[in-house]
C-alpha cells in the first residue's frame, strides 16, 4: 500500500471506528422513554432502530406489522390481553408514519381489545403525520361514536373529516344525524355498512359484518318490547 | 469509442459471471417472496410489495456493486490481463471510466429487470401500474453508480477485501450521515457537531437517493428535488472517479 | 529513426515490510534502430521484463526517460505503432480466440473489417487455425503464448516488443516463432524481444544486449561481440588407452570427455593439435573429428555473468 493508500485506510477506519461513540452519545443524551404502556416486546426505541436500518425502515416496518398482526391474532383468541400491542404499532408506525393501514386496523385492533385511550393515540399520531388524509380522522370520530359513545368529539372529528379531499359523501350525512340527535342505532349501523362497502380487506369487511348483526338483534329487541306493550 | 469497448467487455465479464446470476435470482426470489408475506398481513399489502421491491433493488444492487466493483481494476491487475489492455493506445484514465461504465450497465440491465419483476407483482395485486415508483428506482441506482466509483476508488490502492469493507462502510456512513448530523446539532457538543458535519461534507448523504418511502405512498417531494439530486450524485461521481483516476496514473501495473 | 531510446531510465521498487526502494533498473541508455531485431538477454532477475514495462509505460519511470518510435513514452498515442507480447501472458479466460483478438483490435482502433481478416489471417500465422472459436480458459500454455504473439501482431505495428516469445513452446513453436521474427525483419519492422533461449538469440538477431543486476553490460552487433577468431579446437579420437588419454590430457584446456571408447579433448591451438594428433596415431588411436571452436553467444553469455558475478 502506497503512503497515500495507508492515510486513506487510517481516516476511513477512524470514521468507521467514530460511529460507535457517536450512537452511544446519542443515546445517553437521548430523551428519556414516554412511559405508560409498559414493556413493549421491541428491543430498540424507534428513533434509534429508525436511522440503523440504513434506508430500510420501510421494509422493517412492514415486518413489525406482521408481528403484530400476528401477535394480535394469538392474543385475542387465548387470554384476550394485548398489552404490548400499542408498543408494535406505535414501532410500525413510527419506522413508517406514512402507513396509513397500519393506523387504521391498529386502532381497530386496540378499539377491540378496549384500549380506547391507546387507539386514539395511534388515530391522533396517524392524523399529525398525514393530515391530508381523511380516513384518519373518520376512523377516529367512529371511535368516539360508536365505542366511546362522545358524539361530541366524533362530531368534532368527522367535521375534520368533511374538510379534507376524497371523504365520503356519507360523511355530511352522519354529521347532520348528529346534530339533530336522532337514531343512533342506525347511525351506527350505516358506519359499519360503510366501512363493510368501502374496504376491500376481508378481516375489516367480515368485523363490520358481525357488528352490523349485532346492530341487527339490537334493533330488533328494541322494537319487540314496543310492540309488545 | 475505446472506453465503449472496455465497457462492454466489462459488462460480458459480468453477465458471464456467476455472481451476477445468483444475486439476480436472490432479489427475484425476495421480490417474489413477498406475495407470501402479503398473505400474512392485514393491511398494507401493496406497501409490503412495494418495499420490499425497493429494498431488493437497493440491496442487491449494493452487493453488486461493492462486490464486482472492487475486483473491476484489481482483478485485472492480479491475473496480468491488464499488461494486453494498457499495452494498446488507452490512457490509464479511459480504463477506469470504461470500468465504471461496463458495472453501470450491468447494474442498469439489473436493475430494469427487478422493476418490471416488481412492477408487473404490483399490477397483479392492485390492477394498476405504479409508475410513482420509477423516481425511487432512478435515484437508487444513482446511488448504485456513486458506490461503484467508490469501489474503484477503494480498489485503486487497497486490496479487494479492505476495498470491499470501505465501500460498505461508505454505504453505511452514507445512509446514517444525514441523521448523525441531525442527532449531533441536537444533542451534541461542539466537537460532535463539528465532526458530523465534516463528516456530511467527506460522504455523500446517501439517504438523499432514498426516496422509497415517499415514491411508495406517492407523497410529494419538493420541486426540482430530483433534478437537484441527479446534480448532487453527479458531483461526488465525478469526485470520486477523479480521485480513482489520479491514483490509478500513478500506479505500476504488477 | 530510432524504434527505441531510453536515457537514464531507472526502475526502484519497493521490497519487504518496511516498503525500502531497491533499485533494479540502473540508468539505462539504450538505443534500438527502425528495423533491427534485437535481442535482450540477461539472466533472471536481471530486469528485463522491467525494462519493456517501462517502454510500455505500464511501470513508471523513477529516473530517466524513454522514446518509442521518437515520441515519449508518457502518451498513450505512442502504444497505437506498437505491439508487444507480456511474459507468460494471461488473459480473458472466457473469451474465444477470436473475441480477444477483436476485443484487441477495438482497442487499438483497426477498423471492424480490416480486423476480421486481420484476425483470420493472424490465427493461421501462428498455428491456431482450428482454435479461434474455443475458450482461452481451455487453451494450453503453448497455445496461449501463440494467441498472445498474433495480439501483439494485430495491426501490423513497425515495433513490436516481445518478452520472452519462445518460453512454453514445443520445438516446432519455437521455429515458427522464429519464423514469424524474421519474417517481421524482412518487412523491415523492428522486434526488440528478451529470452534466455541463446541459440535463437542467435540465429536471428541483429543486435544483442546483455543486462545483469539492472546494467546493461554488453550491447553491440553480433559479430562485433563475438569476434571471428578460433577460441579453440575440438578433436576427438577413438582407440586410445586410457594412461595415453590420461597423458594428453596435459595439453589440453579441460580435462578430456571420456565416453564409449572416445575422448574429446579442446586445445588452445596449433601447437597443441599438432603435438596431439602425432601421439594419438603412435599410441595406435584414430581421428574422429577435428572442430575449431568460435567463440559463441552462449560463452559471451557466460563470461558476462561470471565477470559480473565478480565485479
Ligand atoms: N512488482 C515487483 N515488485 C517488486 N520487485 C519487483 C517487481 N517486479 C520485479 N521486481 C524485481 O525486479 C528485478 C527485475 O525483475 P524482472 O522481472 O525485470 O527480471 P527479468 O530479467 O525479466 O527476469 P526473468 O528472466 O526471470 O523474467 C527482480 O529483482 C525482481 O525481484
Ligand atoms: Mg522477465
Amino acid at each position: 500500500m502506497s503512503r497515500r493508500g495507508v492515510l486513506g485506510a487510517t481516516l476511513t477506519v477512524a470514521a468507521m471506528i467514530a460511529v460507535v461513540p457517536l450512537s452511544l452519545a446519542l443515546e445517553r443524551r437521548a430523551p428519556p422513554a414516554e412511559g405508560g404502556v409498559g414493556p413493549a416486546p421491541v428491543l430498540l426505541r424507534a428513533s434509534i432502530l429508525r436511522p440503523l436500518l440504513l434506508g430500510f425502515h420501510p421494509l422493517a416496518a412492514d415486518l413489525y406489522w406482521l408481528r403484530t398482526i400476528q401477535y394480535f391474532g394469538a392474543h385475542l383468541q387465548t387470554d384476550e390481553q394485548i398489552p404490548h400491542l400499542y408498543g408494535l404499532v406505535d414501532l410500525v408506525t413510527s419506522l413508517d408514519p406514512h402507513f396509513i393501514d397500519a393506523y387504521q386496523i391498529g386502532g381497530l385492533f386496540l378499539a377491540i381489545g378496549k384500549r380506547f385511550p391507546e387507539a386514539i393515540a395511534i388515530y391522533e399520531k396517524g392524523i399529525a403525520a398525514n393530515p391530508q388524509r381523511w380516513e384518519l380522522p373518520y376512523d377516529l370520530g367512529r371511535l368516539y361514536f360508536l365505542d366511546l359513545k362522545d358524539e361530541a368529539q366524533a362530531l368534532r372529528w368527522w367535521e375534520v373529516t368533511d374538510r379534507l379531499p376524497g371523504r365520503p359523501h356519507y360523511v355530511p350525512r352522519f354529521m347532520a344525524r348528529l346534530y339533530t340527535k336522532t337514531g343512533s342505532l342506525e347511525t351506527a349501523f350505516e358506519l359499519w355498512n360503510a366501512m363493510y362497502e368501502g374496504s376491500d380487506n376481508e378481516w375489516v369487511r367480515k368485523t363490520a359484518k358481525q357488528e352490523m348483526q349485532k346492530i341487527l338483534a339490537q334493533m330488533k329487541a328494541q322494537t319487540a318490547p314496543k310492540a309488545g306493550r | 469509442m475505446r472506453i465503449v469497448a472496455i465497457a462492454f467487455m466489462a459488462f460480458t465479464e459480468a453477465v458471464r459471471d456467476r455472481i451476477l446470476y445468483s444475486l439476480l435470482a436472490f432479489a427475484l426470489a425476495m421480490i417474489g417472496s413477498s406475495i407470501v408475506l402479503v398473505r400474512l398481513s392485514v393491511g398494507g399489502e401493496a406497501k409490503i410489495v412495494k418495499d420490499l421491491g425497493l429494498g431488493a433493488i437497493s440491496l442487491v444492487g449494493v452487493l453488486i456493486a461493492v462486490f464486482i466493483g472492487v475486483g473491476l481494476v484489481s482483478r485485472e491487475i492480479d491475473r496480468r490481463t491488464i499488461y494486453t489492455i494498457m499495452a494498446r493506445p488507452i490512457c490509464r484514465a479511459e480504463f477506469i471510466l470504461g470500468k465504471f461504465c461496463g458495472l453501470g450497465l450491468t447494474l442498469l440491465v439489473n436493475v430494469a429487470v427487478m422493476t418490471v419483476g416488481l412492477l408487473s407483482l404490483a399490477w397483479l395485486l392492485e390492477g394498476r401500474w405504479s409508475p410513482e415508483l420509477l423516481p425511487a428506482v432512478l435515484l437508487a441506482y444513482v446511488e448504485l453508480l456513486l458506490l461503484t466509483a467508490a469501489a474503484i476508488l477503494f480498489s485503486a490502492f487497497t486490496t479487494p477485501t479492505l476495498s470491499a469493507i470501505f465501500t460498505l462502510s461508505v454505504f453505511v456512513i452514507g445512509r446514517l450521515i444525514g441523521d448523525l448530523r441531525a442527532f449531533a446539532e441536537q444533542f451534541g457538543g461542539a466537537g460532535l457537531r463539528a465532526l458530523a458535519t465534516g463528516l456530511s461534507y467527506v460522504f455523500p448523504n446517501l439517504a438523499r437517493f432514498n426516496i422509497s418511502e415517499a415514491s411508495v405512498h406517492a407523497l410529494p417531494l419538493g420541486t426540482g428535488y430530483i433534478p437537484l439530486a441527479l446534480l448532487y450524485g453527479g458531483a461526488y461521481l465525478i469526485l470520486f472517479l477523479a480521485a480513482a483516476m489520479a491514483i490509478f496514473a500513478r500506479q505500476d501495473l504488477k | 529513426m530510432l524504434a527505441i531510446k531510453t536515457e537514464g531510465l531507472c526502475k526502484d521498487y519497493r521490497l519487504g515490510f518496511w516498503r525500502r526502494r531497491t533499485r533494479v533498473l540502473h540508468a539505462l541508455d539504450l538505443t534500438v534502430e527502425a528495423g533491427e531485431t534485437f535481442g535482450y538477454l540477461g539472466p533472471n532477475g536481471a530486469g528485463k521484463t522491467t525494462t519493456l514495462k517501462l517502454l510500455l509505460g505500464l511501470v513508471l519511470p523513477s529516473a530517466g526517460r524513454a522514446w518509442l518510435l521518437e515520441q515519449e513514452v508518457g502518451d498513450p498515442e505512442v502504444r497505437a505503432a506498437v505491439g508487444f507480447l507480456p511474459e507468460n501472458p494471461s488473459f480473458y479466460d472466457y473469451l474465444t480466440g477470436e473475441e480477444f483478438l477483436a476485443y484487441g483490435a477495438r482497442l487499438a482502433g483497426i477498423p471492424r473489417r480490416r480486423a476480421r481478416e486481420q484476425i483470420a489471417a493472424l490465427l493461421d500465422q501462428v498455428g491456431l487455425m482450428g482454435a479461434g472459436r474455443m475458450q482461452l480458459r481451455k487453451y494450453s500454455k503453448g497455445m496461449l503464448q501463440r494467441i498472445g504473439l498474433a495480439q501483439a501482431l494485430l495491426g501490423d505495428p513497425p515495433l513490436v516488443i516481445l518478452d520472452e516469445p519462445m518460453s512454453g513452446l514445443d520445438p516446432i513453436g519455437r521455429k515458427e516463432v522464429r519464423d514469424i521474427i524474421l519474417r517481421l525483419r524482412a518487412e523491415g519492422r523492428t522486434v526488440f524481444f528478451s529470452s534466455h533461449i541463446i541459440p535463437d538469440v542467435e540465429m536471428i538477431c541483429d543486435r544483442v544486449g546483455i543486462l545483469l543486476g539492472g546494467r546493461l553490460a554488453r550491447v553491440g552487433r553480433l559479430d562485433e561481440l563475438l569476434g571471428t577468431e578460433v577460441e579453440s579446437v575440438e578433436v576427438t579420437a577413438v582407440g586410445l588407452p586410457e594412461p595415453i588419454v590420461e597423458e594428453l590430457g596435459v595439453l589440453a584446456l579441460a580435462p578430456p570427455l571420456v565416453q564409449g571408447g572416445r575422448a574429446l579433448f579442446r586445445l588452445r591451438g596449433d601447437v597443441e593439435v599438432d603435438k596431439l594428433l602425432r601421439r594419438v596415431l603412435e599410441a595406435g588411436g584414430r581421428i574422429a573429428s577435428v572442430t575449431p571452436q568460435k567463440r559463441g553467444l552462449e560463452e559471451l553469455f557466460l563470461a558476462e555473468v561470471r565477470a559480473g558475478a565478480r565485479r
